[in-house]
């Protein structure tokens, strides 16, 4: 499996950097940053050229209707591979921690890592 | 209540800037996307209505069904179109639109540069200053922008 995060700037290239802190080293997966002036065609032949090769590929992106996102579901017409949007640290940890993630799984599990926790805790003082 | 508070023109359509910061700017009620393109393209249009967050009401629709597609809608409400042409043509069906902001336009297709990311064809150029006669079009790229008007420029 090769895994691929797209992101507005350097967040998925430290992101990754940051679970790999956590998980290890990841020889499977790199990070395209999309910089503040890069064209979306220019960040379309960046990603493809990371889905060079074979086997099956999964798409990380940071927000819903962002570029990132935008031009991976262009590419996503043309070939098939996971896409994943709203990409964070703990499911990225999830994702690499097992072999042949389920994508559906993985999306229920990290929407639990959410938390507010003064919430959980009982402990929220109304007005702040 | 059915207000047109925005219509945007930028090529990339829904985007970064428009979620995070026009959406929650203008209070909008709903995302109407006007793009023949898109709305020809069942696939994208499909993962544009599909993947958007709970939190985003968005319509996708061609020129032609816009009337069909505002009718069923209510609130607040920010149109999107990549050129100006197509908000012309949208007021020419008796569609209101006071305000018009020019978002991104990318260069190309002979297209000059008019201000930072924004470039524009002659028949565009054409296009702005008719609209300019019923609505206020200004530059501003995100809602933190001082507005620039288009016939100030």
């Amino acid at each position: 499996m090769k895994t691929i995060i797209v992101t507005h700037g350097d967040f998925g290239r430290e992101l990754l950097k940051s679970v790999e802190m956590i998980v290890g080293k990841q020889e499977n997966a790199c990070a395209i940053s999309l910089n503040p002036g890069d064209s979306p065609e220019g960040l379309k032949n960046r990603i493809l050229e990371a889905m060079n090769g074979t086997g099956h590929i999964c798409v990380f992106t940071d927000m819903y209707g962002g570029t990132p996102f935008n031009v991976s579901i262009d590419i996503l017409q043309d070939r098939y591979f996971h896409l994943l949007t709203g990409v964070n640290f703990p499911m990225l940890i999830e994702y690499f921690m097992k072999e042949d993630m389920n994508m559906d799984e993985l999306v229920e599990t990290s929407k639990g890592t959410l938390v507010f926790v003064n919430r959980e805790m009982g402990h929220v003082q109304e007005g702040k | 209540m059915r207000e047109i508070i925005l219509a945007r023109i930028d090529d990339r359509l829904l985007h970064g800037q428009v979620v995070v910061k026009w959406i929650p700017h203008l209070e909008a009620d709903v995302v109407i996307i006007v793009d023949d393109e898109l709305d020809n393209n069942p696939f994208l249009k499909k993962v544009t209505l599909t993947a958007a967050p709970k939190t985003i009401d968005i319509k996708v629709t061609s020129v032609d069904n816009f009337s069909e597609c505002f009718k069923n809608v209510k609130g607040r409400i920010l149109l999107i179109a990549k050129i100006p042409q197509v908000f012309e043509n949208l007021i020419n069906q008796g569609v209101e639109i006071k305000r018009i902001v020019l978002g991104g336009m990318g260069s190309g297709d002979n297209r000059k540069n008019l201000y930072r990311n924004i470039h524009v064809s002659t028949e565009e150029m054409a296009s702005l200053i008719k609209l300019a006669d019923t609505a206020e079009v200004d530059i501003q790229i995100i809602p933190d922008d001082k507005p620039r008007n288009i016939l100030k420029i």
